[in-house]
Order: structure tokens, then sequence, then C-alpha cells
């Protein structure tokens, strides 16, 4: 019992923000070798439609929904406001994620009739957005300190990550054997804009004072550290399409580069069933050029101002007192910046499936494979987990795959995450000729009204795709 | 014509909306956090108010350039402010405390007022509250003086240096926030 109630905290905090539950494994489409190097296309080569081939859109908040907040109920908007200041936790997130393929494309190789390998290549765009609800910022923005006496309001509440970047890789996928199948993919980065804050430390209290009625704390240990931002707000030109051009240089290895892979595995137990496993951006950037960095430090605790009543002549004065306090809290609150270079590691993102393939069909119809063994059916579940600031994510998922027709295969999956646990998702590939079409998305129950969705995924693309024994 | 009718059936589910939602609520937004925080204290002997045998009647302490209001953030969007004090009194004679304000042309402001200190009263409290005339006239101050004066004795009795106790003072003040969209 206390392994299931584990289980569903784990769930409870998780979320599936960059999860891709339809792509993973879904070998019809080429992209699915993006999100594990090990799986096998179903083609001989491929190129993807440039800018089309993946456009994704990822995007949660684990606490709430738009229409939480927004609702067109008559409710008083400040008493939804203030229920969600109260209900959302410090772990609570907003997240964001999207990604378009510039360019894509890969190709069979090897020895003899059984081309055993697989090369990938490709450059797409990214954008990672995750922000923490920074609950007791909130309360003290909401409250004030007077009903907080004694309260410890944490200053680590503040913790956000956005990046906008560039990923070049090429990957290859080899078959080891009959069983297994390996893959490994090379990735630079070339990051175009970073804001980093998840290293904030320090809080805020009010105590009871000796001297006076209060002794108010303060101890800051706050950073923001960004990089590709200063050149391009500071910069005197009002000219974006110069701005433009920057970024586009910095799209294509003007920015600052960073090192990654990606590493896949592929194992058959046996015919039908099947285990697949990859861990994905394992990389860093090196952020150097066009930093800027905001520091707030220091400990301070202030009881108010001693009135000294001085002497006549006595040369005390309670102003130098003042002045001092008023110094040392401008001081306090002075935020230094600076341009040392950092290092921001990427989100490493596990993904595994165990896959089970059953249901022959005979006939005209058949475009048995050798990857799925000529089954058409596949059950499934699949396990999703992504390194995030304050701690990693989840998501599960049970998938049913099936090949529909000629040229037409479908997955859907039930997914439980901290959105929701009725995450109900179909993905569609279909190739008309040599052209593969795919579609996915998620949370299909929300679709009637996106407001209430408190997650969403949507991804589509279009490749040229080769297949040999396709007559 | 199978997959056909399949991919409309898909991108019929995949055409959304969003519903019964209403983002102008977002002008209502209005929040009302209370600040608390100390001001002065002071501890003093009886002892100050002699001098060489004779009684000191005042003594007195001031604080110029208050720069607190001239941030007009917090200025605009304080809409009350109170400030409350506490005296315990262990000298067995009367004072009288005069909070005096001025502002950036030094002149005497209206909202300045007596606290009557008891002898021999510990946690004697007195609450001023600023709401619109007088917050306004709040809003002004660059200076406050403190001063406490020394009531003449009713038995005869005189302040030297070893005469016992202590006006221990503390203050604090409570600052009425509401933040909108205005």
């Amino acid at each position: 019992m206390n392994y299931i109630r584990a289980l569903f905290l784990l769930i409870c905090i998780a979320c599936n923000a960059q999860n891709n539950q339809l792509l993973f494994g879904f070998n019809d489409v080429p992209q699915s070798v993006l999100l594990n190097p090990s799986t096998k296309l179903d083609n001989n080569w491929y190129f993807g439609i440039p800018l089309l081939s993946k456009i994704q859109l990822n995007t949660g908040s684990s606490g709430l929904s738009v229409y939480d907040l927004f609702a067109d109920d008559n409710r008083d908007f400040n008493t939804k406001l203030q229920n969600l200041v109260y209900d959302l936790k410090d772990n609570d997130f907003f997240s964001f994620n999207e990604q378009i393929e510039i360019i894509s494309g890969g190709f069979q190789f090897g020895r003899g009739f059984e081309k055993n390998n697989y090369l990938s290549f490709g450059l797409y765009q990214e954008t990672d957005v995750i922000a923490y609800f920074p609950k007791d910022y909130a309360i003290l923005a909401y409250e004030g300190n007077a009903n907080n006496i004694d309260r410890v309001f944490d200053l680590s509440d503040l913790n956000l990550k956005g990046e906008v970047l560039s990923v070049f890789h090429i990957g290859a996928t080899k078959n080891m054997n009959k069983n297994l199948t390996l893959g490994a993919r090379f990735k630079i980065y070339s990051s175009v804009f970073n804001v980093t804050s998840t290293k904030n430390r320090g809080s805020f209290v009010t105590r009871e004072g000796q001297n006076n009625f209060y002794n108010h704390i303060f101890d800051l240990d706050l950073q923001v550290q960004t990089s590709g931002i200063k050149s391009l707000i500071d910069d005197d030109n009002s000219d974006f399409s110069r701005d433009l051009k920057e970024i586009r240089r910095r799209l294509f290895f003007g920015g600052n580069l960073g090192l990654g892979f990606d590493l896949g595995l592929t194992y058959k137990f046996s015919r039908q069933l099947t285990l697949e496993a990859s861990l994905l951006d394992i990389g860093f950037i090196r952020h150097s050029k066009d930093v800027e960095n905001y520091e707030l430090n220091g400990d301070y605790s202030t009881e108010g101002i001693n009135l000294f009543f001085p002497q006549a002549g006595s040369g005390q004065s309670v102003n130098d007192y003042y002045n001092n306090i008023s110094d040392d809290l401008k001081d306090l609150f002075d935020v230094d910046s600076t341009t040392t270079a950092y290092t921001t590691w990427r989100p490493i993102k596990l993904n595994s499936a165990i896959k089970y393939a059953f249901g022959k069909r005979y006939g005209k119809e058949c475009d048995c494979n050798t990857n799925n063994e000529g089954y058409i059916n596949a059950v499934g579940a699949q396990l999703f987990a992504i390194n995030r600031p304050k701690q990693p994510q989840f998501a599960l998922t049970a998938f049913y795959y099936r090949k529909v027709a000629k040229g037409l295969n479908a997955k859907v999956t039930y997914t439980i995450d901290s959105f929701s646990y009725t995450n109900i998702g179909i993905g569609v590939s279909s190739n008309l000729g040599p052209i593969n079409i795919y579609l996915m998305g998620d949370n299909l129950i929300n679709y009637s009204n996106l407001a209430r969705a408190r997650s969403l995924f949507l991804q589509f693309g279009i490749n040229y795709v080769f297949i040999k024994n396709n007559p | 014509m199978r997959r056909f009718c399949f991919i409309v059936v898909l991108s019929a589910v995949f055409i959304s909306c969003v519903k019964d939602v209403d983002f102008s609520q977002a002008e209502n937004i209005s929040i009302s956090p209370i600040a608390e925080s100390s001001l002065f204290f002071s501890k003093i002997e009886a002892s100050r108010f002699s001098f060489n045998g004779t009684e000191i009647t005042t003594i007195r302490d001031s604080i110029t350039n208050i720069d607190l209001f001239e941030n007009d953030y917090f200025t605009d969007n304080l809409i009350k402010a109170e400030i409350n004090l506490e005296i315990s009194n262990t000298i067995d004679r009367t004072f009288t405390l005069q909070m005096d304000y001025f502002n950036a042309n030094n002149d005497l402001l209206g909202i300045s007022f007596p606290v009557t200190i008891l002898p021999l009263l510990t946690e004697q409290t007195h609450t001023e509250v600023y709401e619109n005339l007088t917050l306004d006239e709040l809003k002004t101050i660059t200076k406050i003086r403190i001063t406490y004066t020394l009531e003449p004795s009713s038995d005869g009795s005189v302040i030297d240096d070893n005469t016992p106790g202590e006006i221990d003072f503390k203050s604090k003040a409570i600052l009425y926030l509401q933040i909108d969209s205005n």
C-alpha cells in the first residue's frame, strides 16, 4: 500500500512538459529517432521538408488552467486570484517548450543487402522555459508581513529558467545483433538567449524585537544569470531587422556554444516483446558572450532607529544613525551586475518503453516490415522523466499502436502526470506516396475547451520518405 | 477512402476552441497587503533629565532627510497608515512626548501630536491613524522631531543623577497598501 502511495506521490509531483509520449517509438515517423537514437526507422532514406518537418508545441501548468483564473463565471476575480495564491504550491510550475526543425534527413547504410545502420542529422530550434510558482514572494506581496510575524519567507521560491537555442545533431543507429540495436547522437548547441535563476537562497522574516516591536531580518543570496539579452536591449538601434539578423547568426553557431549527446538502446526479448530506452540531452552550454548577471547579496537585521537624544555639544546625532541604516538598506537592495561566464546544463530526459506486439494481418493489405515482425498491433507502457531545477518530473503512459491500413499508422496514449490523470492522446502518421505526414496531440478530452486544459501538446510535420520495398 | 475519413475525423478532433473565458477580468486585479515595520526606539534613564543637579525639562532628537515618500509606487499605493507607540515609564514623573512632523519647507504639520506619559506605568499605548487628508499630509514629511518634556512634579521631587527608572519607548508603523491596475 505504501508503495502505491509513494508511486502516486511521485506521479503527483510529476509533469509532462517535454514529454513526447506519442512520438516515442513511433518509427513510421522519421523524427522518432530524435527521441531514441536506437529507433530503427522504417525507410531507406528521408529528408524533412525544411521548416515543416517538425513543429512542436508543448505547454503546461501543474497547478492551474487558464479557466481557473479567467473563467467568465461571475465569480470575483480577486477571490479566484486569492484561491490560487493559497492553493498553488512552491513546486507548482509553468512550462513551455517549442521546437521547429529547420532541416533534417537520414539514410540507411552498411554492407550487403541488409543495411544494418542508419545515419540521421539535422538542425532544429528549441525554446524551453520553466518557472516555478514563487509562493512565498506571492504571499508576501499579497498579505504583507503584518499577519506573518515569525513566518520565514523562503527566497529560494524564485526559480526559473528559460532558453532559446538551436541544436545541430548527427546520430547513428546500429544493429549489434538480431536482438540489440544501439544508437548515439552528437549535438552542438548554440544558445540565442538564456535566463537562469535557479540557485536563489535566503529568507526574510519579521520577529519580535528586543528593543522595539520587531526585528526585521534579511538574508539575501539571489542571482539571475543572462546571456544574449544585454546586447539586444542595450543597443542604440531601434532597427528590429538588425536584431533579427543577429538572432539568425546565433541560430547558426554564432551564439554561446555547448556540446551534448543522446544515447539509446532497443532490445528485443522475443519477436513480440521489446524494450526501448533513451537518455537525451546529456550536455551543457557555456555562456561567455554577452553575459549579464544580477546579484543581490547580504545579511542585515534592524529593529528600527535608535533615538539618542544627544546632549548639547556631544556631536552625536541620530541623523548619522538614520543615514547609516538608510545606506545599509540601500546597499542591501542594490543589485550588483557582473559579466562572469557561466555554464548551464540541458534538462536530461529519460524515455523508456516496454512494448508487446501482437496480431498478424495476412492478405493484400499487409505492409509488414522487419521492425514489427509483421504484427499490426502493439501495447505497452512508457515512463518519461526529465531533470528540472527543483526536482525531476515524471509521466507514465499506457499506449496502443496499430497499423490501421496500408501507410496509415496510429498510436493512442493514456498518460498520468501532474497536470491530469486523464490525458488521452492520439498520433497519426500517413504515407501518401513518398510524402509522410504526421499529426499528434494530447489532452483530447479538453479540446472542446482548451482553457480548461492544464497542458497541451501538439506536433505535426511533413517528410519525404523513400521506402524501397514500397510498391 | 478509409484513410481519408480517418484524417477528417481526426482533424475535427484537433479543431478546438477556448470558451467562456474573459481575460479582461485581470483589469479588476486588486491586492491589499499590510506591512508592519519597526520605527524608532529609545531607552532613556532618569538621569538623562538631570545635569549637574539641575533638572532638564526637554530633550529632543530629530531625523531629517526622510525620503521614504519619494518612492512614487509606494506613496501612490499607500491608502492608510497607522503609528503605534508603546511606552513603559518606571520613573515617578509625568512626561509629554511630542511627535512633530515637518515638510520639505520645514513647516510644522498639523498631524503632529503629543502623548502624555504617566508615571510608574508600563505598556502605555498610543495609536495614530492617518487616512485621507491626514494621510496626504503624512506623505509630505521629510523630518520628524521627537521631544520629551518633563512635566512639573506634583510633590516637589527633583530628578537627580541617582533617580531610578527609565522610559522605554517603542514604535511601529502599519502600512495599508492597495495595489490595483489603476
